[in-house]
């Protein structure tokens, strides 16, 4: 038979998205009307589901498929199979009343409009959970039942508890999803499929992987904390500070469902391992025990069912835990029965709530008499809860004790906590259900809005359901649990449910539980302050371990944070030097270490500068003033430049020589006017630095030791050496690359330049208009009288240097520098203030950058390739003699200018702008 | 129309828009950045008219490429840039104060603030499709110096001042490193073109060792740049210190152009077996310590901006693992996430920062009540930013995850799901902040008509790449991460 489509499911689903959006507006008005409105589409849907039940007990399942991500095989695969088909009857037919019921109890609050817009918004992302083929697609619908709990929990968030217990369910299920991510990818690597239906039809071949504990651990973890299992059950109970409505659907009914539906999901694969089994047993056990024990301390209603919920999860997931079909049987059953009476329970607490003001059983009493069809639903929904015939509660629980007599392993213990934890429960029902509405002296007084029908309807129909399924229990049982439990066991079973199994054992069980029960309940006066003083005998509970927790890791992580990022740029500049040290030393150490190193003749000159650099550098390190420290950087900047002379690149060396007279000149500028501050840097943090500097300079040492056998390919500039003549008419290799062959880099340079320059300026303008020049003159007769005659000719080799530059060492960024040292020079004379900005420095700039942009327009013209140098012919210069004369020339005009220019401006700005008021600079900060 | 118009298209506007301001200033600067705005839109739109092919072959195609990572990530800078250039438009009391102070007269250095923009743009664009090296360090210099001035621009703010120090003198030394680096490449393969490397590099068996001190050097250098542990000590300070769209810019656009880079420059390296041996252990801690690191920090932040330094610090961790993944459509994918998400999240920041004063986190309590649209938009950013699913940012970190577990880093995986989860702890301070802080007053809260619409599709594109992911793959088309052209493989490097 072909698989029946879903479409109806999916276009359900997009009407949800609809309504979120929708029935919010209608909710801020009239938040009732928009309860029974919106839940049509839910019932529909819960209709149409109720019409594939028969197919799905054949064993034909509803399928729906479309793309996604592609490129990581990602598909929408939904896939409606038996547990698939349980869960969204509950999801919907509960969602439906829920919607009903919310709307009326959140009427006139504000939290209506949200609560419309969220709880749509779950059941969608809890209908993708149940049909989700997908790993992927079945965790982002997960997740997005964490992300609107967490909304919903946070409704009531003028109460701070409220806020608190939506904080740790979000971090718990939060945390816990992102296992569950991890575990799924892990199990989609390893067993080569991330389709459920695949991965269930390969049965237990994943146990034999290596990976098969770390995804196992993953998947329960995800699992326990969206089921609230011990020990990440205490965000359950904090949850309910959610309104009532949210907890009756969220956290009795579906979300807390969805971690048990994964583990029946992967029961085919893992329900037969040891280490599956005994972990579900252990941890199932402890929660279903420390549940009840804590719902017998309570008195406030919905706190008791939270803690009776937490129970019942830690039953079903004890119950998947024992590896048989019986036992799957009984679970499943129980996941139907127990979402039947605890969601009519909630409902019935929120209206009792809702009459009365308070939720304290020990205040409530004599309800029957003003609210008669409510405490007809309660007293059902308890009876089905404390499993009296003839409800389905009664039916779930012989299974139940079934299931746990024939348990394999431990069968006694397993049925004895089975049975303390029923009793509990009927204890509970009894407190929930019945008490409120005996009748114990007068009659109270109730809010009238308690009576609306909208409120009473859910309840109602649950109750009647829980009923009808009792004295019916086949319609249930035939076809959609059959379809469910023969999909989790993997084989088809006939689930047969009926009230009577005659007299034996489990009956005894049964009648004893409820005999228990009914004695706890009697005495629970005396039983609750027992409880309470043996809980308090438990070192801690579990939500404060999580919020001490919490706080410590906040705390921790402040500290950490602090230490690290303490706002320091001295620190930050030694981390990053120790750093790259440490990646240096780890690039040696882990390739073998230093290599065999040729020894070659030892010259003795460039080891002299050597030791000159080093030697300024020790010194620039203990001098104690700045302008000392900055001559000695100096002296390195000059021994560079040497040891680029000696090493034959005489070219390079002038630049080297004149970029660093430039900045000394700079330097002293700026440093003349700095306020003095003595003591800036203590001896202790010098050695700090001198150490930290030695580390990074060995480490880069190191480096080049190790490289030093690197064979060199043939070097890129014999290439240029022999193409710069023919192609570019010039002897000057370094010019010709820089005007020619990269022109286009050097273009980008002096653009960078230029923008440097403006930052400066714009950084410095307006501060104030004090001039400074008159400060920091250098007017003593003597100097006066050799600048007045060095600079001129200073400037006038600038401009020979320009020239000749093509052929002989030179061009036009070095003259442009010696240029502007001269100018800097002659500015260092003129004690008088000159107040005009500087307008020639733009000029110059915004000149020479047009001067390079023009120079492409002849390569342009000649369609030869862009910036290609275009030759005019021979021109004869002055200073430079002949010399071809081509675009190139008037780029490096340009350059030239710019050079000139960015200088300029620096220094006027420097010279013309006030103090910068740096006393109040930052402290630390994390 | 070949590529490489668009830059100097962009550099042409921007000068242009210099030149105007300097000679006819505009009374309303804002006229600039519309101007800017605009332009760029209209080259955004020629990315798709563009013709790769058409490169000249000889001057431009040996260095610069047009392949789709380069077109997409040009896009990206584009659309980058214009959100920048609003944003400071909305931005501009605060800019004007933070530049010229009290007296509001003078209006100098405002119309900077929308100019530098596009000549950082036009960087990121040449960076996006620099195939040599030297031209690559070019125009992350051009990137780097503009960012350097953008920083330090509120000049009367002391904040501002402090990181625009701590970035020029930090961003130097990894300037340093860069170059170095480079030197050292090429020392030992005597290439400076990618696609020579790529086709070198893998096979070599001489010169390790230099080939290891060039790629790590670099490594640490564009470590710097993206914001990578324990390189990343400037972006705590510059974000929180820098104008608000500058820190969006930084965030962003710098982040992701320095991504597409390390990845290009990577690639080589990572598929030599011998550099390899020693690359990806060093790779796994910086990519491990930064997620701790980036994660773990935001725990304690308060004021918005920190957090989101913290946050891109952590992106940055897991933009790294993608890397390490070898699945560059998904590291692309990634980028385009995060700029949409981390622009929303600045908007937000500057629209609240300038009516409440501040970019606390508590100026942003109650702000569901003071204006639920914006609440809602930065809720979907805080969520995709987190990684929840049907947002944009969760198909970026389970790519990355996935991408891990499959190359088997499973270390990695153990450090990047806790960090993940984390994350859902401080992006939802936000959310609770606005949802459950009550505000120190119920003013409605007014947003621009300009702000709306720029948050209206920042968010959409968010939730529309979170739904349906194929629409950013889709200009990807997995090509490769270093464009090899087959006529310049061979040549030799000779202009």
């Amino acid at each position: 038979m072909d698989q029946p489509p879903m479409e109806m499911y999916v276009a359900g689903m997009i009407a949800l998205v609809f309504g979120a959006a929708f029935w919010p507006l209608l909710a801020r008005r009239r938040a009732d009307l928009a309860g029974w409105f919106s839940a049509a589409v839910p019932a529909g849907m819960f209709f149409w589901l109720l019409g594939q039940v028969p197919e799905a007990g054949q064993g034909v399942f509803a399928s729906w498929s479309a793309d996604w991500v592609p490129a990581m095989g990602v598909g929408i695969d939904f896939l409606l199979d038996g547990p698939g088909l349980l869960l969204s009857l509950l999801v919907t037919g509960i969602g439906a009343l829920i919607l009903i019921y919310g709307g009326c109890y959140l009427k006139g609050s504000p939290q209506a409009a949200p609560f419309f817009c969220f709880i749509h918004l779950f059941m969608l992302a809890m209908l993708g959970v149940a049909c989700s083929d997908h790993f992927i697609v079945f965790f982002v619908f997960w997740e997005l039942t964490s992300v609107a709990s967490y909304l919903l929990i946070g409704l009531g968030h003028a109460q701070i508890e409220a806020r608190k217990a939506a904080l740790r369910a979000l971090v718990v299920t939060g945390a816990g999803g992102l296992a569950l991510l991890a575990g799924l990818i892990l199990l989609g690597e390893a067993s080569g499929t991330y389709r459920f239906s695949e991965l269930q039809a390969q049965g237990g071949a994943i146990v034999e992987h290596a990976k098969f504990l770390p995804i196992l651990v993953l998947v329960l973890l995800g699992t326990f904390t969206k089921s609230a299992q011990f020990p990440f059950h205490f965000w359950l109970p904090g949850a309910m500070a959610a309104p009532t409505p949210v907890s009756a659907y969220l956290h009795s009914a579906t979300m807390v469902k969805a971690g048990v539906f994964l583990l029946a999901k992967l029961y085919p694969v893992f329900g037969q391992t040891e280490e599956w089994r005994t972990t579900l047993m252990i941890f199932g056990s402890l929660t279903m025990l420390l549940g009840s024990l804590l719902a017998l301390a309570q008195t406030d209603l919905k706190r008791l069912l939270a803690y009776s919920t937490m129970s019942a999860l830690g039953t079903l997931v004890l119950l998947l835990g024992l590896g048989t079909t019986l036992a799957v049987e009984a679970a499943m059953v129980f996941l139907v029965v127990h979402a039947l009476y605890k969601a009519a329970l909630f409902m019935a607490a929120g209206v009792v709530d809702k009459a009365t003001g308070t939720r304290d059983i020990t205040r409530l009493s004599g309800l029957g008499a003003p609210l008669p069809l409510l405490a007809v639903a309660a007293v059902l929904a308890a009876f089905s809860m404390s499993g009296l015939p003839p409800f389905i509660g009664f039916i779930g629980k012989e299974l139940l004790y079934e299931a746990q007599v024939s348990a394999s392993s431990y069968a006694m213990l397993i049925t004895f906590a089975g049975f303390a934890a029923s009793a509990v429960n009927v204890a509970v029902a009894f407190k929930v259900g019945v008490a409120p509405f005996r009748r114990r002296g007068e009659v109270p007084k109730i809010n009238p809005k308690a009576r609306q029908l909208s409120l009473l309807a859910g309840p109602m129909l649950l109750a009647l359901a829980g009923t009808l399924a009792g004295l019916f229990p086949d319609l249930l049982g035939r076809n959609l649990l059959a379809a469910a439990v023969s999909d989790v066991v993997g084989e088809p079973v006939e689930v047969k449910l009926k009230l009577w199994h005659g007299f034996n054992m489990v009956l005894a069980l049964s009648m004893v539980t409820v005999a228990v029960g009914w004695a706890l309940y009697a005495k629970r006066e005396r039983i609750r302050p027992l409880i309470v003083i043996l809980l308090e005998r438990f070192p801690a509970r579990a939500n404060e371990i999580f919020d001490a927790g919490l706080q410590r890791v906040l705390a921790r992580s402040e500290k950490v944070t602090l230490a690290i990022q303490h706002g320091n740029l001295r620190g930050y500049i030694v981390m990053m030097l120790l750093s790259l040290a440490a990646l240096l030393f780890v690039a040696v150490f882990s390739g073998g270490g230093l290599g065999e190193m040729e020894a070659g003749p030892l010259r003795m000159v460039p080891v002299g500068v050597g030791i000159l650099i080093m030697a300024a550098a020790v010194a620039a390190v203990r001098s104690n003033g700045r302008l000392s420290a900055m001559l000695a950087f100096g002296v390195v900047g000059f021994g560079v430049a040497m040891l680029y002379a000696l090493f034959g690149a005489p070219d390079l060396a002038l630049t080297q020589v004149l970029v660093e007279a430039l900045t000394l000149g700079l330097f002293a500028f700026v440093l003349r006017r700095m306020p003095l501050i003595r003591n800036h840097s203590s001896k202790r943090r010098r050695r700090v630095d001198f150490a930290v500097a030695a580390a990074a300079g060995a480490a880069v040492t190191l480096a080049m030791l190790a490289a030093l056998g690197t064979k060199q390919p043939p070097p890129v500039s014999d290439e240029m050496v022999r193409m710069s003549v023919p192609d570019a008419y010039g002897r000057n290799i370094v010019n010709v690359i820089l005007v020619d062959f990269r022109a286009m880099d050097t273009l980008g340079e002096i653009c960078v330049l230029a923008i440097a320059a403006l930052g400066v300026a714009g950084l410095l303008l307006g501060f104030g208009t004090h001039n400074r020049q008159a400060d920091v003159a250098v007017a003593t007769p003597i100097y006066r009288a050799a600048v007045s005659w060095i600079v001129p000719l200073l400037i006038f080799i600038s401009v020979v240097i320009l020239l000749r530059g093509h052929n002989e060492p030179g061009g036009g960024f070095i003259g442009g520098l010696l240029g502007a040292a001269g100018l800097v020079l002659w500015r260092l004379t003129r004690g008088e203030s000159v107040r005009r900005p500087t307008w020639w420095s733009p000029l110059l700039i915004g000149g020479g950058l047009a001067a390079a942009v023009l120079s492409m327009v002849p390569s342009l013209l000649a369609r030869a390739p862009f910036m290609q140098g275009q030759w005019f012919g021979e021109v004869w210069l002055p200073l430079a003699g002949k010399v071809k004369f081509g675009s190139t020339f008037i780029f490096d005009v340009g350059v030239f200018l710019v050079v000139v220019g960015v200088t300029q401006l620096v220094l006027a700005r420097v010279l013309q702008s006030s103090e910068i008021d740096v006393s109040k600079s930052l402290g630390r900060r994390s | 129309m070949s590529p490489h118009y668009l830059e100097i298209f962009v550099i042409g506007l921007a000068l242009t828009l210099l030149m105007a301001d300097a000679f006819f200033p505009a009374r309303e600067k804002r006229v600039i950045a519309w101007i800017g705005a605009s332009g760029l839109a209209i080259v955004f739109g020629l990315l798709f008219v563009v013709d790769p092919a058409a490169l000249p072959p000889d001057t431009i195609a040996p260095y610069y490429s047009a392949d789709p990572h380069a077109l997409f990530f040009k896009g990206l800078a584009l659309i980058a840039t214009i959100f920048v250039l609003l944003l400071g438009c909305d931005f501009m009391p605060v800019l004007r104060r933070g530049i010229n102070g009290a007296d509001n007269d003078r209006k100098g250095g405002v119309a900077e603030s929308f100019i530098l923009p596009l000549f950082a743009c036009a960087g990121m664009m040449w960076m996006a499709s620099a195939t040599d090296l030297i031209f690559l360090f070019l125009s992350l210099e051009l990137v780097t110096i503009s960012f350097y001035v953008l920083v330090a621009s509120m000049r009367r703010q002391v904040g501002s001042l402090e990181a625009g120090v701590k970035y020029l003198l930090l961003g130097a030394l990894s300037t340093g490193m860069l170059v170095y680096g480079i030197t050292w490449v090429f020392g030992a393969t005597g290439m400076t073109k990618m696609s020579q490397l790529a086709v070198a590099v893998p096979g070599m068996t001489d010169n390790i060792a230099a080939l290891t001190f060039g790629s790590m050097l670099v490594l640490a250098a564009l470590a710097f740049k993206v914001g990578l542990f324990p390189f990343h000590s400037w972006i705590p300070d510059v974000y929180q210190g820098a104008p608000t769209p500058v820190t969006a810019f930084l965030a962003v656009a710098s982040k992701a152009a320095a991504v597409l880079v390390l990845a290009r420059f990577l690639d080589p390296f990572l598929n030599n077996p011998e550099i390899a041996a020693k690359l990806i252990p060093v790779l796994g801690v910086i990519s491990g310590a930064t997620l701790l690191f980036g994660n773990l920090g935001a725990l304690g932040q308060y004021n918005f901006k920190r957090l989101m330094a913290y946050s891109s610090i952590a992106h940055a961790g897991f933009l790294l693992l993608g890397i390490l993944g070898r699945d560059f459509t998904l590291v692309s994918f990634y980028l385009g996430a995060y700029v949409c998400m981390t622009l929303a999240a600045f908007f937000a920041i500057s629209i609240v920062r300038r009516s409440v004063g501040r970019d606390d986190l508590s100026a942003f309590n109650g702000l569901a009540r003071r204006n639920p649209a914006l609440a809602f938009t930065l809720v979907v950013s805080a969520a995709s930013l987190a990684g929840v699913p049907l947002t944009a940012g969760f198909i970026g970190k389970f790519g990355v995850l996935m991408g891990a577990v499959n190359a088997g880093y499973w270390p990695l995986v153990a450090v990047a799901v806790p960090a993940a989860a984390v994350g859902f702890y401080y992006y939802f301070k936000i959310v609770r902040h606005m949802f459950w802080e009550k505000p120190d007053d119920l003013e409605p809260l007014p947003v621009g008509r300009l702000s709306t619409t720029a948050l209206a599709l920042l968010t959409a594109g968010t939730l529309v790449l979170g739904f349906y992911p194929r629409l950013l793959e889709r200009a990807i088309q997995d090509a490769p991460i270093v464009p090899i052209p087959a006529a310049t493989a061979n040549t030799a490097d000779t202009p």
